[in-house]
């Protein structure tokens, strides 16, 4: 992992989540979830002062935070798109958008663009296959997706919102 | 009732121990379920499914893992029936799907349970053949560990063996599913003193030697049975050669010394046979320089040089110096020819008479297992036996013994529940009187009039508390408190409190070379012979009198000390044999100079060989038999593994040739033509040796006994040694071991030359005041002299103290000591 990129984390942010399960034995996933709403991922000084904080090795921090898919141990783009590539999805045509989105915004899946304004994600199937392909845009989900209208989209909400966190 | 039960195997009934592992009961009736997690020093996990068997239930037959089964009494267990058979199967094809299958190039092939396994219970063929999952190869967890993710299997010992034994779960299984890895955290350090026992451990090509790697298929491999000579742990170790080279060491169980682990400097530092600093040849000086001769004329040269000086002299101007990292045979030859054929007892070795060390060194390295409480005064396990190290922290952790620490700096094994008190150098003797002075008050004794002084504090009285409620503890001492100016003060205010809490017969002494118990067993001292045997025991000097075939000097010779201030008096020439005192100490090499005639044998042109007359080139004690005796008395056997480099020549061979040559009218005391005849005579002329023999030495070694020599203790008043302020000099300075230093053995391995931190230490108050920061060069001055090294700002180490470790390349401490050595005054700038 690269330190560099995580410079600056401002671990005062995270004692009254600290203070909030001090003394308090198995809190470590709650802990994880509250310190990712804090930074919005888990940079890797976050997770050894956590580990300082609980006793817990900071090598069994690090396993818990990579085993569950809801951390991300990199920084993400204020936007976020996830781009279902379940079984009908990549029938109906989900390669198509993510090479579209590549070519207008430059990233492909899993990379965030270098503003830091979008993060693309795949995901495997949203239980929405009827309407496949589907993307999720910022937690709002748009199925039957063709590539004008999802390039035209997420430029509008990264465009109208881009300078904002969200 | 009883704990023997009966279990049944595949209808076969078989004896079990009630509770035992399943996997364990079965190996005994000869059944090996395979395991790869499932290892006999880690707790059970069951993470593999490889030991998977059926068992009856009362529901039916049920798959189980043996490895985190305990027996019971009755338990049915099916082992080669279709269900479990077809279980193992698929266990093995699931962890051959992502397996890189590249056995040709991995060091582990041909010694790897996946191998083996597969051919015992594996299916012929996969049904695979997607891609694999690609992860990391020759990823260096270390510089010296090399991890390939890819060959591993997830069977977690490496993590376990980091977490339950070293305490420090530095690797960590990241990810999941497919895409599992074993890792550090990022950037994380795998920095376990015995880190290399997980590649002992993984049980495919996971984790590889890096330094060794690809330098051996293993079953071209010679191995050798025999143990480590880096410290006075004496740990039981396999060298495994190839064509006459050193090619790795791995670990050999000895439950009573090691269990089943080395260290990383037993493990990596194995270049020494190998390294182009190694003498190969004699030498002589002639027209003032070292070269080359033959070992005729280089042993003609000794004789004709070490008469002389008798003749000129006398035999009392000759004096040897012998090593404590040298075999008992090398010292006990030593001592034969000088105070047998020279007529000398001016004999000693650098850890000899001027340490305060117990003669019998520590009781037992098994009883550290079983201690309720640990107590360290002057020495550091963790840098100077880390094995012994690894046992201590086990029993913190598993057995809560607490942890009481007396040592000027806050040693690594302070991190467990305890006491740690941090005397400044002086100091030391008052704090014992305080414990001694609680303890005794505690148990309701009287307080002799010359403690009643002695101040208390309520960590004072709950250390002397714990350690008289104690019911096993385990008590060393070490050479930090034991040699030099006010040494006597502490060695006996620290032995009055040990003794008042009734664990007198406990108190042991660390010793941090090799053989320095045998080197003193040996007589390798000025006033004792071989056995321990005073030299003022008439009937002693007349049992080796009637077995050396010779008359023995009575007067006590002088003392390593003693000899070098007298190089510019009395003494003329000096045999030494492994000491390298100009190296260690300027105001030495300056003394060694005056002498008339110097012999040095050595593997290294050290400084001090340089100064000799003549270099007698030894073989290194691969390249030889020999017997080390470790600190708990045990002797153990180190046979030749590699033959010696060049012409160098085993030390005994050497001393044995030299007596014969300096006195033919003496050869028949002279005959031994190899190390198990020459043993069996040292177990005469060393009773506390008799009835070993190398033979029964066997692979585990023979201790002798604690009781062979009892010491009576009491408390008693001691006097006391006050350790002047000079203000020119304000800091205090404190010399210690450290385990990667930069001796000549770890220069000779590239591997480990770069290991640890090679610097003094400051606190960082110090540091602050004097405005250094780590990795500044600074000069720290003594009235004596001064040595430029680079600073390491620590705050384990005690303000007002500099701590410098021993041989720092370039940097020895010998050269701040005076008269208050080591506790010297110091100064930086
Ligand atoms: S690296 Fe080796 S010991 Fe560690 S989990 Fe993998 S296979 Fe097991
Ligand atoms: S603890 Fe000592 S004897 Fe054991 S392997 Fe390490 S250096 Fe060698
Ligand atoms: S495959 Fe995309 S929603 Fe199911
Ligand atoms: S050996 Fe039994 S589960 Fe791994």
């Amino acid at each position: 992992m690269d330190m560099q990129s995580h410079a600056g984390v401002d671990l005062d942010l995270l004692e009254d989540v600290l203070a909030q399960y001090q003394g308090q034995r198995g809190a470590l996933i709650p802990i994880l979830q509250k310190a990712q709403d804090v930074y919005g991922y888990l940079p890797p000084q976050v997770l050894q002062r956590i580990a300082r904080s609980t006793g817990v090795a900071v090598s069994k921090v690090y396993g818990v935070a990579t085993f569950y898919a809801q951390f991300y141990l990199q920084k993400r783009g204020r936007h976020i798109l996830k781009l279902c590539d379940g079984t009908a999805c990549h029938v109906k045509g989900t390669p198509v958008l993510a090479t579209a989105l590549e070519d207008h915004f430059g990233v492909q899946p899993g990379q965030t663009t270098e503003d830091g304004a979008l993060t693309v994600e795949v995901v495997y199937c949203l239980g929405s296959c009827a309407l496949a392909p589907v993307a999720v845009l910022d937690g709002q989900v748009m199925g039957r997706m063709r590539q004008e209208m999802l390039v035209r989209t997420v430029q509008k909400q990264v465009g109208a919102a881009g300078g904002e966190e969200v | 009732m009883s704990d023997l039960i009966t279990i049944t195997i595949d209808g076969k009934e078989i004896p079990a121990q009630r509770g035992e592992m399943l996997t364990k009961a079965a190996r005994r009736a000869g059944i090996e379920i395979p395991v790869f997690c499932g290892h006999p020093k880690l707790d059970p996990i069951g993470a593999c499914r490889m030991c998977l068997v059926e068992q009856e239930t009362p529901r039916g037959r049920a798959l189980i893992t043996a490895c985190t089964t305990p027996v019971s009494e009755g338990m049915v267990i099916h082992y080669g029936s279709e269900k479990a058979v077809d279980a193992r199967q698929g266990t093995l094809e699931m962890i051959l799907i992502n397996h890189p299958l590249d056995c040709p190039i991995c060091d582990k092939g041909g010694e790897c349970p996946l191998q083996d396994h597969t051919l015992a219970h594996g299916p012929g063929k996969s049904h695979f053949w997607e891609e694999k999952h690609h992860k990391a190869k020759n990823y260096p967890l270390s510089d010296l560990i090399l991890l390939d993710q890819e060959r591993c299997i997830l069977c977690w010992r490496c993590i376990r063996y980091l977490g339950e034994w070293e305490d420090k779960p530095q690797l960590g299984l990241f990810h999941r599913g497919g895409e599992t890895v074993i890792d550090k955290f990022p950037d994380g350090e795998l920095d376990a003193y015995t880190s290399g026992s997980i590649i002992d451990l993984c049980p495919v090509g996971a984790l590889t030697n890096r330094p060794a790697r690809f330098s051996y298929r293993p079953w071209e491999l010679r191995k050798t049975p025999s143990i480590c000579t880096h410290c006075g742990q004496g740990c039981n170790l396999r060298i495994d050669s190839r064509d006459d080279i050193v090619r790795r060491h791995v670990a050999r169980e000895n439950v009573a010394v090691n269990d089943e682990w080395i260290c990383d400097k037993g493990r990596f530092a194995d270049d020494i046979s190998v390294s182009p600093a190694r003498l190969q040849q004699p030498l002589a000086r002639i027209a003032g320089q070292l070269q080359p001769v033959s070992w005729a004329e280089a042993l003609q040269r000794v004789v004709s040089g070490l008469k002389g000086v008798a003749e000129r002299h006398g035999p009392a101007a000759i004096g040897a110096i012998g090593s404590a990292k040298a075999s008992n045979e090398a010292n006990y030859l030593l001592g034969k020819f000088m105070r047998g054929v020279i007529g000398s007892n001016n004999l000693d070795h650098r850890e000899g008479a001027a340490l305060l060390a117990d003669p019998r060194g520590l009781p037992s390295l098994e009883a550290a297992r079983h201690a309720d409480l640990i107590l360290l005064m002057g020495c550091d396990p963790s840098e100077e036996m880390p094995v012994l190290a690894t046992l201590l922290k086990r029993a913190a952790i598993r057995q809560a013994a607490a942890v009481v620490i007396v040592h000027p700096r806050r040693i690594e094994l302070a991190r467990y529940p305890g006491h740690c008190f941090q005397p400044a150098p002086g100091e030391e003797p008052a704090l014992f009187d305080a414990l001694t002075r609680a303890t005794l008050a505690g148990r309701g004794e009287p307080i002799p009039a010359w403690l009643a002084g002695a101040a208390e504090d309520a960590q004072i009285t709950a250390a002397a508390n714990a350690l008289a409620a104690a019911q096993r503890p385990f008590i060393l001492y070490g050479s930090d408190y034991a040699w030099g100016f006010g040494a006597r003060a502490i060695v006996a205010s620290l032995t009055n409190w040990v003794t008042a809490a009734g664990h007198g017969d406990r108190l042991g002494f660390l010793h941090a070379q090799a053989n320095s118990q045998g080197a003193g067993d040996m007589g390798m001292l000025p006033d004792f012979l071989p056995g321990r045997r005073p030299l003022a025991d008439a009937k002693a000097r007349g049992d080796l009198e009637a077995l050396w075939q010779t008359e023995l000097p009575s007067q006590p010779g002088l003392t390593y000390g003693g000899m070098l201030a007298s190089a510019r008096g009395r003494i003329k020439a000096l045999y030494l044999l492994g000491a390298n005192p100009a190296g260690e100490k300027p105001a030495d090499a300056a003394a060694l100079k005056a002498l008339d005639f110097l012999v040095v044998q050595e593997l290294f042109l050290t400084e001090t060989a340089q100064l000799a007359d003549v270099v007698l080139p030894a073989a290194s004690y691969v390249e030889g038999d020999g017997t080390f005796t470790n600190s708990e008395r045990r002797v153990q056997r180190a046979p030749q593994a590699v033959k010696p480099v060049g012409n160098a020549a085993p030390d005994w061979l050497i001393l044995t040739h030299l007596a014969r040559a300096y006195a033919p009218e003496r050869a028949a005391a002279w005959s031994t033509t190899s190390v198990a005849a020459l043993f069996a005579e040292i177990t005469q002329a060393a009773p506390l040796y008799a009835g070993m023999t190398w033979e029964n030495l066997g692979a585990g070694g023979r201790q002798w006994p604690w009781q062979a020599l009892s010491l009576q203790r009491s408390v008693q008043p001691y006097k006391p040694a006050a350790l002047p302020a000079d203000p020119a000099y304000p800091l205090r300075l404190v010399v210690g071991n450290q385990l990667w230093d930069d001796g000549v053995v770890l220069a000779a391995s590239p591997a480990l030359a770069q290991q640890g931190i090679k610097a003094a230490r400051l606190h960082p108050t110090d540091a602050a005041a004097l405005g250094l920061h780590s990795g500044d060069a600074i000069t720290l001055r003594s009235r004596s002299g001064s040595v430029r090294t680079t600073v390491h700002v620590d705050d384990a180490i005690k303000p007002g103290t500099v701590f410098l470790p021993y041989s720092l390349a370039g940097a020895p401490a010998g050269a701040l000591f005076d008269e208050y050595a080591p506790r010297s005054a110091v100064g930086v700038g």
